[in-house]
């Protein structure tokens, strides 16, 4: 079953076509990969999706719904939560506070104004629980802007599973990692993928391997090859688009 | 830790000092140091509202004197009826309704505003809220009936009765300033409680990265526009006083000069602090109360310490203050 769709979505930068006519179809409880070479297309596709920026063309449905009009916030309300290529934290917040507040975001309206939201219990716990999930649980009160470059990319993973997708949207995220966290999120992700429905944007070909069930390869902003992660890599196009760029 | 100590008892002894050294002064004949002490916590009040708004929301608004100056005609005009006839709806003393009428005219004027205003980002933003305070200003430079240029004068404070009795004489001075006084302790600890409350929280991830609020799901809009109301409501409340300890509302009051000196008073106090408004109006108000004894150049020196403060210290006068605290007690 296709959760996630997109039909010929298309994006321009001036005389840049970004995003070409793209037609992809996400299904439930499966990773699927993107690929591409620098400057292919593949964070302007997950903008667009994530509701950042507008297309120019097309359509995208979640869960059969047409969701290309909705604002960006609804769509993380329809379940649908990316995360970013440069991570994008809140810098003077805890670790903690990180988690805690993106736990807040998905429980409702905010518009309480007196008990101290620091000392909130079921938001911390939560917090904490999926700090402990990536594997930062000493580093919970640093300040975010004092963490390393790989656990801010921990960090950025755990806010997104904080508001619980249904459809989660992962733009590099080993990209700056040391291979032992590598490993340790391969194996994360690939124990969420019966609740969430993964799209994994990824240089590391040894972790597409590892987790893509599904495979779809962009290149100057065009899909050349989707399906079957098996069947796509032994494509002789993708093979020869994909390694002539030298990624 | 240890500045946080320092910075809990500093706060308790300026206030204890706003508390004293006025009765102090009086007691020895020096009465007018009252009189200096109640603008500064009046402003106090304000800069206070404006920090909710520029130093927890990241929302550089450039229009805040307009509440005052909204608040203060909610007290000047009812007064000008009662005393000279025209608008029996409007007249009256009572200090109630100069209340109501400075909480619901701000309110509005926030949330239509603020509707608009808060669609726009940085200096955008800034320019615009500067534009419709210049309205208000304009406004009521039109109301000739009200004095125009000139403001009107307010010839009696208003009057807090319960069940025709006073139950507040503030035509007592040492009574007005106490009054103010709680008014202010009042609005340092609401702000507190909303900066750390779940409503805080978003404003201020919102200031720090506006871009993840919404990828997590939360529009921060709504969340702005209420800080914007409530900013513009505790303002108008300022302008009530205001308009009381001056005895006068004039245009002057909303002036773009007016509402960079609040700004002022924030950075010179220091954003990061809830004591830092305070702080800066205490400063800003005895700086110019000295410097324009001193000289009658005063602007000049006063704008250079301003901008020493801006450029070299950080964080405003507390950054300083608990910087070198901090220098002193580690080797
Ligand atoms: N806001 C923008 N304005 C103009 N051009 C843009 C903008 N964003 C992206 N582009 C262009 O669109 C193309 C696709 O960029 P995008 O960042 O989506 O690529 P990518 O596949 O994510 O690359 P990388 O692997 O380096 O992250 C590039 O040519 C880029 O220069
Ligand atoms: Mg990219």
């Amino acid at each position: 079953m296709s959760v996630l769709q997109t039909n010929n979505l298309t994006k321009r930068f001036g005389g840049v076509v970004a995003t070409d006519a793209v037609s992809l179809s996400l299904e439930q409880g499966k990773v699927h990969a993107l690929i591409g070479p620098n400057g292919a297309g593949k964070t302007t596709f997950i903008a667009q999706l994530a509701g950042q920026l507008m297309p120019d063309a097309g359509q995208i449905l979640l869960n059969a719904k047409d969701i290309t009009k909705l604002s960006e916030p609804e769509r993380v309300r329809a379940g649908l939560t990316r995360t970013f290529q440069i991570s994008s934290l809140f810098s003077d917040f805890s670790v903690l506070e990180n988690v805690a507040f993106s736990v807040q975001a998905r429980t409702g309206h905010s518009y309480r104004f007196w008990s101290k939201v620091a000392s909130n219990a079921r938001l911390n716990a939560t917090a904490a629980d999926l700090l402990e999930l990536l594997g930062l649980s000493e580093k919970s009160q640093e300040k975010a802007a004092a963490l390393s470059h790989g656990e801010q990319r921990q960090l950025e993973i755990a806010m997104a599973l904080a508001t619980e997708p249904k459809v989660l949207m992962l733009d590099e995220p080993m990209a700056g990692m040391g291979s032992e966290e590598t490993q340790r999120l391969i194996e994360l992700l690939g124990k969420l993928k019966s609740e969430t429905t993964l799209l994994l944007v990824e240089h590391d070909m040894d972790a597409v391997f590892a987790l893509a069930d599904d495979l779809s390869v962009l290149v100057n902003g065009a899909l050349i090859a989707s399906g079957p992660a098996a069947e796509v890599r032994t494509h002789p196009e993708v093979i020869s688009a994909y390694l002539d760029s030298g990624t | 830790m240890r500045s946080q100590i320092f910075h809990k008892f500093g706060a308790a002894l300026l206030l204890l000092t706003l508390l004293i050294v006025p009765f102090v002064m009086s007691y020895f004949g020096k009465t007018f140091w009252l009189d200096i002490f109640t603008r500064l916590i009046i402003l106090s009040i304000a800069a206070s509202s404006l920090s909710l708004l520029l130093s927890v929301a990241g929302l550089a608004s450039f229009g805040h004197a307009a509440y005052i100056g909204l608040g203060a005609y909610a007290v000047g005009i009812p007064v000008y009826f009662e005393t000279y006839g025209g608008n029996d709806f409007l007249a009256g003393y009572n200090g109630w309704w100069h209340l109501l009428l400075a909480v619901s005219v701000c309110a509005l004027f926030a949330l239509v505003t603020g509707a608009i205003s808060l669609r726009t980002r940085g200096v955008h933003f800034i320019m615009i809220t500067m534009a419709f305070s210049q309205m208000i200003f304009y406004l009521l430079v039109s109301l000739e009936e009200f004095g125009g240029d000139d403001g009107l004068s307010v010839d009696l404070r208003s009057e807090f009765a319960l069940l025709d009795t006073v139950v507040l004489d503030i035509e007592e001075p040492w009574i007005f300033y106490l009054l103010c006084y709680v008014l202010l302790l009042l609005v340092l600890f609401v702000i507190s409680r909303i900066t750390h409350s779940h409503f805080g929280r978003v404003l201020n991830a919102a200031r720090q990265n506006e871009q993840r609020v919404r990828a997590l799901g939360v529009n921060p809009y709504g969340y702005r526009l209420f800080a914007f109301v409530l900013a513009g409501v505790i303002a108008g409340l300022s302008g009530v006083l205001y308009a009381n300890y001056a005895y006068f509302v004039s245009p002057g009051m909303v002036e773009w000069t007016r509402s960079g000196e609040l700004m002022f008073m924030i950075i010179l106090g220091g954003v990061t602090s809830l004591f830092g408004p305070l702080i800066g109006a205490t400063c800003f108000v005895l700086l110019e109360y000295f410097l324009s004894r001193w000289t009658i150049f005063w602007h000049l020196p006063f704008g250079l310490l301003l901008l020493g403060v801006v450029l070299f210290g950080r964080g405003g006068i507390v950054g300083l203050l608990t910087r070198r605290r901090r220098g002193e007690l580690e080797p």
